[in-house]
């Protein structure tokens, strides 16, 4: 909770769904959970745009509420779950990764749609295949689309990527509260799909009749996705990335295995899990030549995150997620410290955080620099707030004989929330960056847009080579290369945002472990 | 040849620790008596040397018997004309040892004026009885010591200073060329088959290794010791780029080193200039440093063409 948090919030909302739900969902962040009325009259919005903002970002799960008074709820905004907007397109790669183009369509449409069900998401998902693959797919296979588009989905939810989402157990009550059952979070049981009303549907909306009345059954049973379930994906990876980057691959491959034992017994996101053994991996791992070498050397080289707890069943080893995310955590901040300060900085950073506490004499003595540039880089990095300083006094009453003694130290949490800060800054304006650059360029995008549309619809109506290049014609090559160079910033500034959220991932993980 | 200087060293050695029980001296019928297999001349041959050395004095008795004594170390009166304060300002500095002593020191401890000790400063200096040093740790602390000894690693500083100024740059290099050699070592041992463990085993050099590796690039004149390449070494460890290990080898352990990759590549914030941006805390929707005017920003962005 922060100003340059609220700020990329409120850029978020506003870049996905326009200005009256960026007004409201502000709001909410301003002035913390409020009742419908208190809104419109803060946010000076007729209620009926309120009332719509507030359904939108309810559909997208970024509100929730409570009982407020009888009667009378109270929205409250779910800031987290709005800067996960950012992460949906890691989501969507990660799913097109691990299950293919079907899986990558369905979830695409689900964080398009914020929460969907089943039904909606076979049909527009086939039929966003089908768009995707006008010329390489035979009619044949086509019909069977919805088929496979259930089976993926199916999958999605068996592996818990998507989930049900849960709804009102009695919806009179002006106050619904919304629940649901454990056991129905990740089932989709066959008789909740008509196949014979998907597959109608879908031909009649390809055939173009714009919204046909097909029924579904189960049409008030949502889904949604299930953001924990990727972020154990993403914190896997980090880990296997690091211990890669240290070790090898097939140490990687280790890791994973051990990983994946680790959840068959417990649960994922506690900081330390249930030890397994040597035997277990081995089951995943026939072909490893070096298990327990390899076992070994990553209890040495992954900074704490395996442990060895003892040798039944060939060596018991069990994850330890808080050192995981602690130690990367700390390669993370070294890695800022040494871009933004340079080497010797980060050397006496990392110093004084391996002991604790330390002296100023000592800082120089034992980092080899020079004592006066140690003075001023240490002096530099108390200024950023990357050290602390401690004052040690031999008597309480202030008097030059008791000459006081300072020491640096690191306070970890603070850092990481100081960089935090930052990344959201730094979010914040790339995010404003690209804005601007869309907005200064507007007409020349608006022009593309429109010359597109027309060889698009030319193309459609049949129209000869020479009408085509007439209208492509309209684009300068001025034009062009200017079009080039303003898309190519607006992609590197996206890559940069998202890459940005990578850092954020980390810093959120290890604050998560730290609080636990 | 060799077996002979052995010899006399031995000679030597028993010579000074006869001299150490008979404290009025000794003849040469004691050496003789106490090394009746020596002979004449190689007697002669070491007290030479250890006359010349100064570490014996030579006397003669009533009778013109030769009698020779330990030189007291203390004894000043070999100096031509060395006056009583000479000696006391000599007697103190000599205390000290290798530790040096300050001129103020002297005055206090010998209860001379500070020009008086002074004045016998210089005159012992240009004696070459004494000599002065600045020490590193007080650098305007001219320090004093007797001519023939080294100041102690800790006034000096060790290898790291040439004329009382830590030498970083020599620094930097030692610790580029110890990571580079860590490094190599590394990229080694990866084509070590075996297993991981002996690709790990392989790429640990000891701290030994290393000193010899130095020592024959030939980047420094001084004669490093080990404890100086472990200094460095452990900078290293600060650095994040080397990981120490400890084996036994014998009864002692060694310390052994080997390099590693950080966990995690640049971050993302640190691509983009918002991260090293030294405005950060300034730069907000308003003012003179703003997002949309960030000069940063724009030459990271125009930069490819």
């Amino acid at each position: 909770m922060s100003g340059n948090l609220q700020k990329v919030c409120l850029k978020i909302l506003k870049e996905y769904f326009g200005d009256i739900v960026a007004k409201v969902g502000d709001t909410l962040f301003q002035k913390g959970s409020n009742p419908l009325r208190i809104l419109c009259s803060t946010t000076k919005l007729p209620l009926s745009k309120v009332k719509e903002a507030l359904a939108v970002l309810i559909k997208h799960n970024l509100v929730t509420w409570d009982e407020w008074k009888p009667g009378i709820p109270c929205y409250t905004l779910l800031h987290d779950r709005v800067l996960l907007i950012l992460r949906y397109p890691r989501y969507v790669y990660h799913v097109r990764e691990k299950f293919g183009e079907q899986s990558e369509m369905i979830i695409d449409v689900i964080s398009k749609e914020g929460q969907a069900t089943a039904s909606h998401v076979i049909v527009t998902s086939s039929l966003k295949m089908y768009d995707a693959n006008t010329d390489g797919m035979n009619k044949g296979s086509f019909e069977q689309q919805h088929i496979t588009a259930r089976n993926h989905l199916l999958n999605l939810i068996e592996n818990e990527y998507i989930q049900r989402c849960p709804a009102p157990q009695d919806s009179n009550k002006p106050v619904p509260k919304l629940t649901v059952k454990a056991e129905d979070l990740y089932s989709l049981t066959p008789e909740m799909l008509d196949l014979k009303a998907l597959q109608q549907e879908i031909q009649l909306r390809r055939a173009g009749e714009g919204k046909p009345e097909v029924s579904h059954p189960y049409s008030d049973i949502f889904w949604r996705i299930n953001y924990d379930r990727f972020h154990i994906d993403f914190r896997d990876s980090e880990i296997r990335n690091s211990i890669v980057r240290r070790v090898d691959p097939l140490a990687g491959e280790c890791l994973g295995a051990l990983l994946k034992v680790s959840y068959g017994r417990s649960d994922p996101w506690v900081s330390v899990m249930n030890p397994v053994t040597v035997s277990e991996i081995r089951d995943h791992l026939k072909d490893l030549k070096y298990l327990e070498q390899y076992l070994k050397i990553i209890e040495e080289q992954s900074g704490g995150c395996v442990q060895k707890v003892g040798d039944a069943g060939g060596g018991q080893y069990r994850i330890n997620m808080f050192n995981a995310f602690q130690s990367l955590t700390h390669a993370l901040i070294d890695n800022i410290v040494q871009d933004r300060f340079g080497s010797k900085a980060a050397r006496i950073f990392r110093l004084v955080r391996q002991h604790r506490m330390m002296e100023q004499d000592q800082i120089g003595e034992m980092s080899m620099i020079d004592k006066k540039e140690a003075n001023i880089l240490t002096y530099r990095l108390l200024h950023d707030n990357f050290l602390r300083i401690h004052e040690l006094r031999k008597t309480l009453a202030p008097s030059p004989a008791n000459k006081s003694i300072f020491l640096f130290h690191v306070d970890m949490t603070s850092v990481v929330r100081m960089i935090l800060e930052w990344s959201y800054k730094a979010l914040y304006n790339l995010m404003v960056q690209r804005e601007t650059r869309a907005n200064d360029n507007r007409r020349l995008l608006e022009k593309h847009i429109r010359v597109a549309t027309i060889v698009e619809n030319l193309n459609q109506s049949g129209g000869t080579e020479d009408q085509i290049q007439e209208v492509l014609d309209m684009m300068t090559p001025n034009e062009k290369e200017h079009l080039e160079q303003v898309n190519k910033i607006q992609d590197k500034l996206h890559v940069s945002e998202i890459a940005l959220d990578d850092t954020i991932f980390i810093l959120q993980m290890f604050t998560y472990y730290q609080t636990l | 040849m060799a077996a002979t200087t052995d010899l006399d060293a031995q000679v030597e050695q028993r010579v000074v620790q006869l001299c150490g029980e008979f404290k009025q001296g000794i003849t040469y019928q004691i050496i003789q008596n106490d090394m009746p297999t020596l002979e004449l001349a190689q007697i002669v041959n070491v007290i030479n040397k250890l006359l010349a050395t100064g570490r014996l004095d030579m006397l003669k008795k009533d009778d013109d018997i030769l009698v020779f004594k330990l030189r007291d170390p203390g004894s000043l009166h070999r100096v031509k004309g060395a006056e009583p304060e000479e000696q006391v300002v000599y007697k103190i500095i000599e205390e000290c040892g290798t530790q040096g002593i300050w001129a103020r020191e002297i005055r206090s401890r010998s209860n001379l004026h500070l020009n008086t000790v002074e004045k016998v400063l210089r005159k012992l200096e240009s004696k070459k009885l004494i000599k002065s040093f600045n020490p590193v740790s007080a650098p305007k602390k001219k320090t004093y010591l007797l001519y023939n000894l080294e100041p102690d690693r800790s006034l000096t500083g060790g290898a790291w200073y040439s004329d009382q100024h830590f030498d970083s740059e020599f620094v930097d290099i030692l610790n580029q060329q110890c990571w580079r050699f860590l490094e190599q070592r590394t990229v080694r041992a990866r084509q070590v088959t075996g297993g991981p463990v002996a690709v790990r085993t392989a790429s640990f050099v000891a701290s030994k290794e290393v000193l010899k590796h130095i020592s024959e690039l030939g980047i420094t004149k001084v004669q490093l010791s080990i404890d100086d390449i472990e200094t460095i070494l452990e900078t290293l460890v600060f650095d994040g780029k080397v990981e120490r290990s400890v084996a036994a080898e014998g009864a002692e352990g060694v310390k052994l080193y080997r390099a590693v990759s950080s966990f995690l590549p640049t971050p993302a914030l640190m691509c983009t200039p918002c991260g090293v941006c030294p405005l950060i805390k300034e730069c907000d929707d308003v003012g003179n440093v703003t997002p949309v005017k960030c000069r940063y920003m724009k030459e990271w962005l125009d930069v490819e063409w």
